[in-house]
């Protein structure tokens, strides 16, 4: 084969690769048939008894990253029992922003407290800036952080990033599962701000 | 006849009369038991593919020796080819099967008969070769020997995946043979491979149980695969025993990774080809090249890749990866011969894969999925939602040295940099790069892979494992040349690595150290469950109709409501029971993914959805209630996925499946039902219910 015969199959294939890109459709908006799809959801969950468990999961506006297990049960087995997830020294998770609207953040949970053997405190912060941080854990390990998030502090990106920092975890080699130290109980995101 | 004669003809009399016998015995259409049945026709489809490629050698390359297993590969290329041109002319149908196969064989006796003189030779070559070490000779015949297990447990597995196999890809493989090609387009399993795979099976349905189909990557292509590493030669040599060993060791000791019948073995196959491909023509065809005789290299070459991007969508990435650092570091003796040839084998492997991208587009409107979108549904990404470059990094990293069977694979991969990769093909360094990039783009196309990375190891096993062969392959094979200050790396550096690597790999596969579904998957276990698979199917009866499960009769109940010719859309958990020439049967399995523009409208209701497929052309739906359904239609296990499931990709599915399971209820309670028994259900939804 000459070379100009083989710079024409090489056009060719250029031709054809361009024509195969033309074809490639532009992204449609699928915002409205996901925000069907977290409704519908939502609503299985609630037919299903299973609330506790979907309120735990990640989804479209809430992405349960590293430092939270996968959802558990008490008692195990069942979907529709008391969910919750453990949170190992600093947990992650994604938020999705909405833009110029504020935010409500509502975050409850419990640390085993006779295990750690300290008085931890928790602090929570959204992309690096502290958004609360509960000083006294009681004695009945519960912990809770409410925060109304200023639209100056989400709309710079689609996603921010929630840490929830557990301080005097003296257990550092261990990740959850295995570190049993504390438990997510609820998560809420939303614009209804109470 | 003298005894002369009779010596050099009787080698090939013997695979002749070894072919004839096995065709007699498998064509006719009577009753078989099921086991024998399969593995000889399973044997013919091998010996097949050997025939059509010792045709094309001697087309191209008549003068030079081509092993058995280049062979073989290179005649698997050329049926993937025909058959991909049948397919998008909707004639590869049974009688079609039947012939792509028998010509094959008869390709392969008449190469036998040609080859007679090689043939005498080689067999007297392993005679010699078992006298003089009789050691060797005993380890190899229980290499053979665990081999053989593997062959026989994988012709006597019954055990299909229901996930996968029972509602796609068995249909899908009898439905090629029924009506000459693959068209889905509510399909994703479809519309995410171009469909090679399938074609394989499908020739092995031929004369196979729908639920014996594992034995294409089980059995043929573990044999491929040895036979492959078996014929590898460096610097016009045979390699030398001890490798070769310590190869088929690896390869006949792997942990089963086949979850389904879709291409895993397979893959490790047409890639360690392309790297054997590469090795061959540096040795034979690279002396002198010409634009004249590069067309024979850019022929081989491009049906290899091509076939392997047939396999799986994934698998393109790194064959471009592969061949393009390979041109890349050409060096012919004129710089446009580069260029030329990399021109040649563009468009050949182009044309091979033409017909699967014709098929593709009449199945799915999509010459290449996910580049041209087709009927997926945008709604449903691969891709993790906001996923930082941080924790894909971690990702790649993590899954590297956690995910799949071969644990080790840095170190299979470090001695692999290490080694020295002379002529100017590069084929080790491509496979490196090219393995490498093309597990970067998986995991990067499949960041939702992040809560299953045993998952995603089934994507990249094919190219790895081929990479890891190759780095065994040229470790123990190189020259020592003490002029070279690089001898100890040579000579002792990468070797050691490797053996370091296997003894690694081999520790933690027989104490089970893998995780999730590897964890109960040794090499002990495998061979104890393929013997008892082999007792039970041993005992079984011929295949014969009251061997036929009941639920054949019921499926074709169901469709006997529908007439003949209408097209019918199908929710079930084993529909490649129905008679798909009798209808345009469309396999509904992945409820979500995939629908032809405007796409289903999910969530708005049963009207919408019943008025979508009317405009379709569709008026039946069948579909399994979800109390009955097997496994994949269980609402209850939809709604598990819903709340508890850490995989994005799969949480999402729930909820199409949720509202596709819901929408069908409601088609059973507001339009006329043709048929309602065990739980199957035919709609008729133009009719209102009575």
């Amino acid at each position: 084969m000459t070379n100009r015969a083989s710079r024409f199959v090489l056009a060719a294939i250029v031709l054809v690769s361009v024509v195969i890109g033309l074809g490639c459709s532009q992204k449609p908006d699928v915002s409205e048939e996901i925000r069907l799809r977290e409704e519908y959801a939502a609503l299985e969950a609630k037919r299903a008894g299973a609330t506790e468990a979907y309120r735990l999961q990640s989804t479209s506006e809430v992405i349960f990253a590293d430092g939270f297990s996968n959802i558990e049960f008490d008692p195990p087995g069942d979907f529709r029992n008391h969910a919750f997830r453990y949170i190992g020294q600093g947990a992650h998770a994604r938020l999705r922003s909405h833009g110029d609207k504020p935010m409500f953040l509502h975050i409850f949970g419990w640390l085993n407290r006779k295990l750690m053997q300290t008085r931890p405190f928790v602090s929570a912060t959204i992309d690096g800036q502290y958004i609360g941080q509960q000083m006294q854990i009681g004695d009945d390990g519960l912990f809770w952080i409410d925060a109304v998030l200023s639209p100056q502090m989400l709309k710079h990106s689609d996603w921010v990033d929630l840490h929830i920092v557990l301080s005097s975890v003296q257990f550092y080699a261990l990740e959850v599962p295995a570190l049993k130290i504390g438990v997510l109980l609820d998560l809420v995101w939303s614009e209804k701000i109470p | 006849m003298n005894r002369y004669v009779a010596r050099k003809w009787a080698a090939s009399a013997l695979v002749v009369l070894i072919l004839a016998v096995s065709l007699v015995y498998v064509l006719p259409s009577i009753e078989r038991n099921p086991f024998v049945e399969t593995a000889v026709w399973s044997a013919l489809l091998l010996g097949s593919f050997i025939g059509y490629g010792s045709t094309l050698r001697r087309l191209l390359f008549s003068t030079a020796h081509v092993d058995l297993g280049l062979r073989a590969v290179w005649g698997a290329s050329v049926v993937c080819f025909i058959g991909g041109l049948l397919m998008a002319m909707s004639l590869m149908k049974r009688p079609a099967a039947f012939l792509v196969v028998e010509i094959g064989v008869v390709l392969l006796a008449w190469s036998a008969i040609r080859e007679r003189r090689a043939l005498t030779n080689r067999l007297r070559f392993l005679r010699h070769a078992t006298i003089v070490a009789p050691g060797i000779a005993l380890a190899a015949l229980v290499i053979a020997s665990l081999f053989l297990i593997r062959y026989v447990g994988a012709c006597s597995d019954l055990q299909t995946h229901p996930w996968d196999d029972d509602n796609a890809y068995l249909p899908f493989a009898t439905k090629i043979l029924q009506t000459g090609t693959l068209l889905e387009p509510f399909s994703f399993r479809r519309l995410s491979a171009l469909g090679g795979q399938t074609l394989f099976t499908a020739l092995t349905l031929v004369r196979a149980d729908e639920h014996q189909l594992r034995v294409f990557d089980r059995g043929v292509s573990l044999a491929l695969i040895l036979l492959l590493l078996l014929g590898c030669r460096r610097h016009g040599k045979r390699l030398a025993a001890a490798p070769l060993l310590l190869g088929s060791a690896f390869v006949v000791t792997l942990p089963l990774l086949a979850l389904n019948t879709s291409s895993y073995y397979s893959g490790v196959v047409f890639f360690f080809a392309i790297f054997r491909t590469l090795s061959f023509l540096q040795a034979n065809a690279d002396n002198e090249p010409s634009p004249h005789t590069m067309w024979r290299s850019a022929i081989v070459i491009g049906l290899v890749a091509g076939a392997t991007c047939t396999l799986r969508q994934n698998y393109f990435a790194p064959v471009v990866a592969l061949l393009g650092v390979s041109f890349i570091s050409l060096e012919f003796s004129r710089k446009r011969y580069r260029f030329v040839e990399t021109s040649l084998v563009a468009s050949a492997s182009f044309l091979t894969l033409m017909p699967w991208l014709i098929v593709s587009y009449r199945s799915n409107h999509t010459f290449l999925y996910p580049l041209m979108a087709g009927t997926s549904n945008p709604a449903l990404a691969l891709r993790a939602s906001g996923m930082t470059w941080v924790e894909e990094v971690r990702l790649i990293v993590w899954g590297a040295f956690q995910a799949g069977p071969i644990r080790v694979l840095p170190l299979f991969f470090l001695a692999g940099v290490l080694l020295p990769d002379p002529g100017p093909r590069k084929p080790l360094g491509a496979m490196i790069v090219g393995s490498a990039f093309g597990y970067v783009a998986l995991v990067h196309s499949m960041t939702q892979a992040d809560a299953d990375p045993e998952s995603l190891s089934r994507y990249f096993f094919g190219f790895t494992c081929a990479t890891v062969l190759s780095v065994l392959v040229v470790a123990f094979s190189q020259r020592r040349d003490p002029r070279t200050s690089d001898q100890l790396r040579v000579a002792w550096v990468a070797p050691t690595l490797v053996v370091a690597a296997l003894s690694v790999h081999w520790f933690a596969s027989v104490a089970g150290l893998s995780s999730g579904l590897l964890s109960k998957a040794n090499f002990f276990n495998e061979y104890v469950v393929a013997l008892r698979r082999f007792d039970q199917l041993r005992q079984t009866a011929t295949r014969s109709p009251a061997c036929t499960p009941p639920e054949r009769a019921l499926y074709l109940r169901l469709q006997s409501c529908v007439p003949a010719g209408q097209r019918m859309a199908v929710l079930l958990d084993e529909p490649f029971y129905f008679d798909f020439a009798r209808n345009d049967i469309l396999n509904l399995d992945t409820p979500g993914f995939s629908s032809p523009s405007p796409g289903i409208p999910y969530f708005r209701g049963s009207e919408v959805v019943r008025e979508y497929f009317l405009k379709q052309g569709i008026r039946y739906i069948a579909f399994v209630r979800s109390d009955s359904s097997r496994y994949a239609y269980r609402r209850e296990f939809w709604l598990e996925f819903l709340v508890t499931d850490s995989a994005e990709l799969h949480r999402n599915e729930a909820v199409y499946a949720l509202n596709f399971i819901d929408t069908l209820e409601a088609f059973a309670g507001s339009y006329q039902k043709l048929f309602d028994e065990r739980g199957l259900v035919l709609v008729d939804l133009k009719e209102g219910a009575p």
